[in-house]
């Protein structure tokens, strides 16, 4: 393999790496993502892949449950509003995911840990760009413990 | 002149006995507390009452009943409810009787005086506070009307207990609700307690696969209650029935106002202003606010 | 164990809690962060609340936590490593417990200890000793001065006297409490019982008939009975009712985690929900009236029936917190015979 290719963004690789989930849209952001490696785009490997039929499939439950399987941020992407295979899926994917990062900012969730992209498939460049400013953010933001206390009887007072 | 208790207790009489109804879902008041009952014919309808301890949200009662004709008392909460479920072809409103009350807004039960003799002159100061923000007291599409009806109110604008969360720092939101979930008990009461929440099959219970762990922990009672409050994101009709019944006295309800307020603003929706209007998240608009995608 | 009498000074209560800190990890009333009671962990003696109301929750969850890990595992290459339940590390004094709380233990151990021993429930129970403090007055939704059970199986009992209380002893791990703060305790001359019997008819916690035992006969005949339907119709299905309840005491058994590390938990259940025992096949009890019939029934005839004593005691915390206001005591009442009028007014008008 040539020098270049395995060129990371990064100089070096971190001591600790973020996990990142991310929930693709089969139509544009998959097909972008596939453009960016078959194009050999060098960008960050944290992202692991899920493949939707759209963003609209996404469920707020897929991903809190990301995050309780233990992943530090989750990406979700899709076509650009107005692109969607379905005609108006992106549209209603819109508004569910808004309604989530409002809840997910109000109890104090680090905003750079739930992420949301429109992402066509001649984007390569794009899905580059997104993949690595989510790493980025997330290498500063640190791991993710959604788990604070690893013991059942340390909790709330009178709880047992 | 009769008082609004006697009025209600001829109305349902009067119901039962030209049979437009099989059964009447309204308050009773006996040992010491007001609460809803689903009454059928033959049933002792002297203790039937509205005041202002009548908390439940009547229309959470309408599922188990479905199929049957039914008289329902509807304060302005109900009425909100109903449109939602209507909106949601939840409702045979041609089986459903509607009674309409004057609402004198509901004494908020932690605030509630030893002596009850003076619960009908508290001020708005005892008030739950979904009363002190009602739009409309008396009930607007009432198939029978019992009582007098009472003025326009001015509401309250905005949640006291979310404005106060929100001028936290995010970090302290985070250790707030941490806090709070930590009380949390995952009773479910909040779910069974809104009349929204009538699925048959919930995520809770789903395991497989299985959504949520059952262990009580803070992190797992959080993730109940954020998509609680997804499900009811454009429907919460706000009626605060969540938080008033939580055992542990968690303030549920701030996350359906943070999306209520949220929805309001960004798309200019109320829950159950109307049965016409689709809701929130069955519908779109192309140019959608969006202010955090990249 | 013959119950031994003893005076506690009242200004001698604050050196009795702080001393027994060091012997114990001591819980006692006090708020939560929302200014709720709570059973807690009391940073100082000021933060103890002395007052007869009943926080929410039961003290229950201290011999049966409501999330309990029975087993953890974790592999690592071949090996797998497995822990056993934990114990809690100190004993614990549940100081200022209300009777309705502490007289729980004992009924539940009754289940506990019956046929199959439960070796996490009996461990943390052998390590809790309950220092009660018996109400001076009677709650709107209390009834426990119509169930017989009394101080029976409680480890100490503090009467609140006028100026001292006067402590009621019953237990070896209640004479281990006195032993060990010997000094702060004086001998009991006069007549304790007589003293006891005055105080409970001043508070309004003696007993009175009818008591709700005799309900048993005429509900074991009431299985059918037609009005279960419409008056347990407003049942929401929710658990509190049995999540506050100091004598419910169903549990789920369930795994979390996945092959390289993960726990089988102990998770408290309720017999109300829609799912529960909803095993292999459909939840036995289809509709709601009749989950809310069996955990009314449980109470007042399967679990006496069993082990004698009502698996309640009276706490009427399932009353108060009860979204829809269901009575248990009303609804006893009614379908045990001992009261011709339905709560709330409603028949099945069939």
């Amino acid at each position: 393999m040539a020098e270049e290719e395995k060129q990371s963004v990064r100089e070096t690789a971190a001591p600790w790496e973020p996990n990142v989930v991310g929930f693709l849209c089969n139509w544009c952001s998959y097909a972008g993502a596939d453009l960016a490696g078959t194009s050999r785009i060098p960008y960050a490997c944290n992202v692991r892949v899920i493949r939707v039929p759209c963003s609209s499939r996404v469920d707020p439950l897929m991903i809190l449950r990301a995050f309780r399987e233990g992943a530090d941020g989750v990406l979700v992407s899709g076509c650009h509003p107005g692109d969607c295979h379905y005609i108006e899926g992106n549209y209603y994917a819109r508004r569910k995911l808004i309604a989530l990062k409002q809840l997910l900012d109000h109890v104090g969730l680090d905003p750079r840990r739930f992420r949301v992209s429109w992402v066509s498939a001649s984007e390569g460049r794009k899905w580059a760009k997104v993949v690595e400013t989510v790493t980025r953010d997330l290498l500063e933001a640190g791991p993710f413990h959604y788990e604070e206390n690893g013991d059942d009887q340390g909790r709330a007072p009178g709880r047992g | 002149m009769a008082t609004i208790k006697e009025e209600l207790r001829a109305a349902v009489k009067k119901l039962f006995d030209e049979d437009r109804i099989d059964y009447f879902v309204g308050y009773v008041e006996d040992y010491g507390h007001t609460f809803p009952a689903i009454l059928a014919k033959g049933s002792d309808l002297s203790r039937l009452t509205f005041d202002r301890k009548s908390y439940n949200n009547l229309a959470d009662f309408l599922p188990e009943l479905r199929g049957s004709r039914v008289g329902l008392v509807c304060k302005q909460c109900e009425v909100r409810t109903l449109n939602v479920l209507a909106a949601e072809g939840q409702i045979e409103r041609d089986k459903l009787v509607v009674v309409g009350v004057p609402c004198p807004a509901m004494v908020d039960p932690r605030k509630l005086p030893a002596d009850e003799a003076g619960l009908d002159d508290l001020d708005e100061s005892y008030w739950q506070e979904k009363c002190r923000r009602c739009l409309e007291r008396n009930t607007p599409f009432a198939d029978v009307f019992v009582g007098e009806r009472a003025s326009t109110p001015t509401p309250a604008e905005g949640w006291p207990l979310l404005q106060e969360v929100e001028a936290m720092s995010a970090e302290e939101r985070l250790a707030w609700w941490r806090e709070q979930m930590s009380l949390c008990i995952r009773c479910y009461a909040c779910r069974l307690a809104c009349p929204l929440c009538y699925c048959h099959q919930c995520f809770v219970e789903d395991n497989k696969p299985q959504w949520l762990d059952k262990s009580v922990r803070p992190e797992n009672n959080l993730h109940y209650h954020i998509i609680r409050a997804i499900h009811l994101a454009g429907r919460c009709i706000e009626c605060q029935e969540c938080s008033r019944v939580c055992p542990v006295g968690i303030p549920v309800d701030v996350l359906n106002n943070v999306l209520a307020r949220d929805f309001a603003e960004r798309f200019g929706y109320l829950a159950g202003e109307t049965a016409e209007a689709k809701p929130a998240l069955t519908h779109y608009e192309r140019d959608d606010k969006e202010d955090f995608i990249l | 164990m013959a119950a031994e009498y003893y005076r506690l000074s009242k200004d001698k209560v604050a050196e009795l809690f702080e001393r027994a800190r060091a012997d114990y990890d001591v819980v006692a009333k006090t708020r939560d962060a929302n200014g709720n009671l709570v059973y807690g962990r009391p940073v100082s003696f000021d933060d103890v609340a002395f007052v007869d109301e009943q926080p929410p929750m039961s003290a229950k969850a201290f011999a049966l936590p409501q999330t309990e890990a029975l087993v953890r595992y974790e592999r690592e290459n071949d090996k797998i490593r497995a822990e056993g339940p934990e114990a809690p590390t100190r004993d614990i004094l549940i100081f200022g417990v209300n009777m309705c709380d502490a007289t729980a233990f004992d009924i539940i151990d009754r289940v506990f200890r019956w046929d199959y021993l439960d070796d996490p429930y009996l461990g943390r129970r052998a390590q809790t000793t309950q220092f009660a403090l018996a109400c001076a007055s009677i709650q709107q939704d209390c009834f426990c001065d119509r169930i017989s059970y009394d101080e029976d199986g409680v480890d100490a009992v503090a009467y609140d006297l006028e100026g001292s209380y006067l402590i009621k002893v019953q237990t070896e791990k209640g004479r281990t409490l006195v032993e060990r703060y010997k000094d702060l305790f004086a001998t009991e001359d006069g007549d304790a019982e007589s003293s006891i019997k005055a105080f409970k008819e001043k508070a309004g916690t003696a007993k009175k008939e009818p008591m709700l035992e005799s309900a048993k006969p005429a509900l074991e005949k009431a299985f059918e009975h037609a009005d279960w339907e419409i008056l347990a119709s407003t049942c929401i299905g929710c658990g509190v009712c049995t999540y506050v309840c100091p004598t419910c005491h169903c549990f789920d058994i369930q795994d979390e985690g996945g092959s390289s590390r993960g726990r089988r938990l102990r998770v408290w259940d309720h017999c109300t929900g829609r799912t529960f025992t909803a095993m292999a096949a459909e939840q036995p009890r289809d509709r709601q009236y009749k989950r809310y019939r069996q955990r009314l029934l449980h109470k007042f005839w399967y679990y006496p029936e069993r082990f004698g004593p009502l698996l309640c005691t009276g706490c009427g915390r399932c009353i108060t917190h009860c979204p829809v206001k269901i009575n248990i005591r009303e609804l006893v009442e009614y379908f045990g015979g001992l009261k011709d009028t339905p709560p709330g007014g409603a028949r099945h008008g069939k």
